[in-house]
């Protein structure tokens, strides 16, 4: 009785809340971020929602979509999941039509699941998760798997560095740093390179002397060329201070979450890193549109962005844009059909595929960074389009 | 073998700070017997304080480029401060409380503190460069020591002992001493509780700056949260080492960052991972080994 | 009044009152309320079957437990091990034993498991640790705590480590969590009059004299320790079911603390403060996010800054223990009903109609 009587009540306010979203202008198209403007999630969800909203400001310049305007509508996450649930519902609403969760696969689920319940197309703002790309018939993530990065890593330091052996220091706390690693364990060695030795650490751990010390006893009775880290600030920050201060000057190779130079005073002087990253912030990067790009960032919200996290969303919402021209509709099964058939589709970022099983980008093109006296510099591209076996992408072969 | 003794120094090293911040909340906890969450805060504090009055995104040092000789003073006085003003507004009403309600109260403290550090600084990560000159290497015969580990265990030495002065010969001390040993007798005879327990505080206060100057110049970045796993750990060896001890808390920070370390350098590849749980799971055999801690204090059979 | 028929009044009154008041709240929501207020209302009543599951341990026996979120992550994951999809468990979660891998059940069967096996983690562990006394025992369960997500973050084959576990079916809104947390009420009222509830109270406010009288204080101590975790373990399986995604870092320090938070903010020795700590915390973490997002006043916006939440909890918190530290009802239980009643009233603010036919109940 009590469920008929929930199932009675629930109806009922279905109705009314269906009511309320149609309430909406009819002339408007709502982009609803239920992303974190508040607690730990901040520095990754700040950067791309407010690339969004250059996007959307781009786009009524030009009138619009379909004759509509786009309109931003924001309920804060709050670095919690829970709370990513209500923001959703919320920005639902106010009758978003497409919606944004947090940029971690973990946090920002909960609320790319409520939105696709209410049949609405649902983005993580800058997940790299393989698992991002699977959520869902119209679940998508603006990003690139994190694997590429390691990929990409492998591909330069072999060919264009003449690095032949690696040394695998894996900060095991989090998915996206053993997805990182997990691309570069499978491409080096392809590649012919070797993997001498590997630890891991955790990114809170107060010191890693340990691992300090067992790098430099390989060292000793191997010819190590580089060190693979894949982390991200704090603790990858912390431990390459550790590292250098020990002495280890190898060239270290990472990811695109040591992007940014807000960290780079944990290790003064630092030479020989080199990161892989979507576009870089460091305003040398080769493509005219991106410079552009961060001159309206810029002018719109008076900082440029922190990584290359912020770009990634800009791709998407042109091709989602795209989409949603060419279906006529803004209804979200047609447009995820237009844009399950997107192959190589040429975006700001570069090309760009999706299919009816995979939103989420396989391989794009990486710029390689090389960071030295306080800054980062451009100094090399690569795109490898080798497809990414399942075991790689999910880690299954473990 | 130069391996093994390189690890001996790491662990050192460590357990220094484990013990640094372990003697912090020991000293409270024999008083007080407030368990002191809010302590990893302060060591926070002390961290955050270096880049005071920036709130850049990339971290400018602030009182943490003035020369030394008023750097560590003024870092001391800010988590000094912090750490009176949580006694007297919050654990001071609270005298009479008992122990969940104190460790509730010291939680809350500390949530606030990460919090207000949330908001003023950000959520993003900072990098300072603190010292990075003692992250020089010494070598002696065929051992490479980087200086900051020395430093590291010469202050936690030289504080340790300097406390111990403090608490033997001064009238302060002895007060605090007193009250540790039995709270209420130490009030009928004159002992002033709440300025020998703000004394207390003061110097946990100081010991946390200790631990937040040296932790820095190791790892370089700054979180809202950096000490909470510094309090954790500290938190466990103030126990194994037998609670209410200073002896005590310093012996168990030594065999925790011992653990820690050894664990790290000696588990097998593939059980690396496991590591913590390798530590937390001897912490529990030491305790079913010692209920009372490695160095028992006699005051303890009453308070528990 | 005779000895025993008090004892069976005082135990069916106290949860038939608490669970109605919740009933009342749940039926409220559902007919006035948002679709966010019932996702709040929802968490709230699952983190109140928690908070009273810790109850029955800490709030019986005085031992400070920060273990009891692992029995919560324990139960969670069993839960994903019994309702996942066969074939993503065969490739992600390849160490599961076949009858967990190749299968899926129904409720109740994930549940069952849920508590089953933490209890049956909570008897091994209690069994070895709680000989230990006061913070000598806190030390342990916290212990376990740590060694529970440790393993849980790592063991790939069987937990999938940090990679998070998705496509655990829901079980339903509110209404289910309602009867989860009247259940964990039932449960801990009819634990607290009972036999055992009695010695192990007894041996909280003096171990020695309880042992004195023959009171098998580890005994005791483990059958509160056992249907705690029973409960919590079932807790983290509607958990589970109610956000839909795991990660072994949701069941660690902030919950622990703050579902410690809720209890002696309550009040640590009294089923009543359990739950009025629970209500009372959440109903302050609700508050001050409504301020967070703007209210209107006399037409003018009035927001506080972002992350004021946060703040505004510490010392709300903080507030309520300098006011009243030994929580808001200070060990008071549910058993005189018109005074208890009063306090209800003024302390909850509970619906002025619902108090009042309660009071001429109790007349």
């Amino acid at each position: 009785m009590g469920r008929k009587t929930a199932l009675l009540a629930f109806s009922v306010l279905g109705a009314i809340a269906a009511n309320w979203n149609s309430a909406r202008a009819a002339d408007e198209i709502v982009i609803g971020f239920a992303t974190s403007t508040s607690g730990f999630m901040v520095p990754y969800d700040d950067n791309p929602t407010k690339m969004a909203q250059i996007f959307i400001d781009d786009i009524n310049a030009k009138g619009g979509l379909l004759g509509k305007k786009l309109k931003a509508v924001f309920a804060d996450a709050k670095s919690d999941r829970v709370e990513g649930v209500k923001a959703a519902q919320e920005v639902l609403r106010q009758g978003a039509d497409l919606v944004f969760g947090s940029c971690d696969y973990d946090y920002g689920s909960p609320a790319v699941f409520e939105a696709q319940k209410a049949g609405k197309i649902a983005v993580y703002i800058c997940a790299e998760d393989p698992k991002a790309g699977i959520a869902g018939p119209n679940a998508f993530t603006t990003s690139a798997v994190a694997q590429a990065q390691g990929i990409a890593m492998a591909d330069w330091a072999y060919d264009k560095k003449n690095i032949r052996s690696a040394y695998v220091l894996l900060d095991d706390f989090d998915e996206y740093n053993k997805s990182v690693c997990a691309g570069f364990d499978w491409k080096f060695p392809k590649k012919g390179g070797e993997i001498v030795g590997r630890d891991t650490f955790k990114n809170g751990d107060a010191s890693i002397a340990s691992q300090v010390t067992r790098i430099r006893e390989a060292a000793a009775a191997k010819k190590i060329d580089a060190i693979m880290m894949c982390s991200f600030p704090p603790g990858g920050a912390s431990a390459l201070r550790q590292i250098r201060a020990a002495g280890v000057d190898l060239p270290v190779l990472s990811d695109s979450a040591m992007d940014g130079t807000y960290w780079l005073n944990s290790v003064p002087g630092l030479t020989e890193f080199y990161i892989p990253v979507a576009v870089s912030i460091f305003g040398d990067d080769p493509r005219k549109e991106v410079a552009a790009l961060m001159e309206r960032y810029k002018a719109k919200f008076n900082s440029t962005p922190t990584t290359n996290y912020g770009f990634p969303v800009y791709a998407f919402l042109e091709l989602w844009a795209k989409a949603v021209t060419k279906a006529g509709t803004i209804d979200a099964a047609k447009v995820v059909a237009v844009m399950n058939t997107f192959k190589d589709e040429p975006t700001t970022l570069g090309p760009r595929t999706f299919a009816p099983n995979q939103h989420i980008q396989m391989t794009v093109p990486l710029l390689i960074v090389r960071v030295s006296n306080g800054t980062g510099k451009v100094i090399d591209q690569v795109y490898d389009k080798e497809p990414i076996s399942r075991e790689v992408l999910y880690r299954t072969g473990k | 073998m130069i391996g093994f003794v390189q690890n001996i120094v790491d662990a050192l090293s460590l357990g220094s700070i484990y013990a640094l911040a372990a003697l912090g909340i020991g000293l409270l906890f024999g008083i007080l017997r407030l368990i002191n969450f809010a302590h990893g805060d302060f060591i926070t504090i002390g961290a955050f304080a270096l880049i005071v009055p920036s709130r850049n995104e990339t971290a400018v040092m602030g009182i943490g480029s003035l020369p030394f000789i008023i750097m560590v003073p003024a870092v001391c006085a800010i988590v000094v401060i912090a750490a009176l003003m949580s006694d007297r507004l919050v654990f001071r009403p609270l005298r009479r409380a008992s122990s969940p309600t104190l460790m509730v109260a010291s939680f809350s403290v500390g949530y606030l503190i990460q919090n207000s550090i949330l908001v003023i600084f950000g959520a993003r990560p900072k990098g300072i460069d603190l010292w990075s000159a003692l992250g020089k290497q010494i070598a002696v015969g065929p051992l490479r020591v980087p200086q900051l580990e020395l430093v590291t265990i010469g202050v936690t030495l030289l504080l340790m002992l300097a406390l111990s002065a403090f608490l033997k010969k001064t009238p302060y001390g002895m007060q605090i001493r007193a009250a540790a040993e039995d709270f209420q007798m130490a009030r009928y005879l004159g002992v002033k509780a709440n300025s020998a327990i703000g004394v207390a505080f003061a110097l946990s206060g100081i010991l946390a700056a200790a631990v937040s100057l040296l932790y820095i110049s190791q790892t370089g970045t700054l979180t809202n949260v950096l000490g909470v796993p510094l309090m954790l750990y500290a938190f466990i060896a103030t126990v194994i080492g037998g609670m209410g001890s200073l002896v005590g808390a310093v012996v168990g920070g030594f065999t925790v960052g011992f653990l820690a370390v050894m664990l790290q350098a000696y588990l097998p590849d593939d059980l690396r991972s496991f590591r913590d749980a390798f530590v937390f799971g001897a912490v529990v055999l030491v305790l079913l080994v010692r209920p009372a801690g490695i160095i028992p204090t006699r005051a303890l059979a009453q308070r528990v | 009044m005779t000895e025993t028929p008090r004892r069976l009044i005082e135990s069916v009154w106290l949860p038939a009152c608490l669970s109605l008041a919740l009933a009342i709240c749940v039926v409220g929501v559902q007919l006035v309320g948002s679709e966010s207020l019932r996702v709040t209302l929802t968490e709230m009543l699952i983190r109140l079957s928690i908070v009273v599951g810790i109850y029955i341990f800490i709030g019986n026996s005085g031992i400070i437990s920060f273990g009891q979120i692992g029995f919560m992550c324990i139960g969670a994951y069993a839960t994903a091990w019994a309702t996942c999809d066969p074939t993503w468990k065969q490739i992600m979660l390849q160490g599961l034993p076949d009858f967990l891998r190749e299968h899926t059940y129904p409720f109740p069967i994930p549940i069952a498991l849920a508590s089953s096996l933490s209890a049956a983690v909570a008897f091994l562990f209690g069994y070895t640790v709680l000989r230990l006394s006061g913070i000598g025992a806190s030390i342990a369960t916290f212990a376990f705590l740590v060694v529970v997500n440790n393993v849980y973050s790592n063991w790939t084959s069987v937990t999938g480590a940090t990679s998070s576990i998705v496509g655990i079916p829901s079980l339903g809104g509110p209404w289910a969590a309602l009867a989860f947390s009247c259940l964990a009420i039932v449960v801990a009222s009819v634990f607290q009059h009972s036999h055992f509830g009695l010695m192990l109270r007894a041996s909280r406010d003096d171990e020695i004299a309880a042992k004195a009288s023959a009171v098998d204080v580890l005994k005791v101590r483990l059958v509160a320790f056992v249907f705690s975790a029973f409960l919590i373990g079932a807790g983290g399986s509607l958990y589970a079911q109610f956000l839909g995604i795991l990660t072994p870092d949701m069941f660690y320090m902030s919950l622990t603390f703050i579902t410690l938070a809720m209890l002696v903010v309550g009040g640590i020795g009294s089923l009543t403060g359990a739950v009025a700590g629970t209500v009372v915390v959440t109903l302050i973490i609700e508050s001050l996010r409504a301020l967070e997002n703007g209210i209107f006043l006399a037409g003018e916006k009035f927001a506080l800054p972002q992350g004021s939440q946060e703040i505004g909890l510490g010392i709300a918190m903080a507030l309520i223990l300098i006011f009243r530290p030994q929580g808001l009802v200070g060990g008071f239980e549910l058993s005189p009903p018109l005074r208890l009643l009063e306090r209800l009233r003024l302390r909850l603010g509970a619906p002025a109609q619902q108090s009042h036919d309660l009071v001429s109940r109790g007349d």
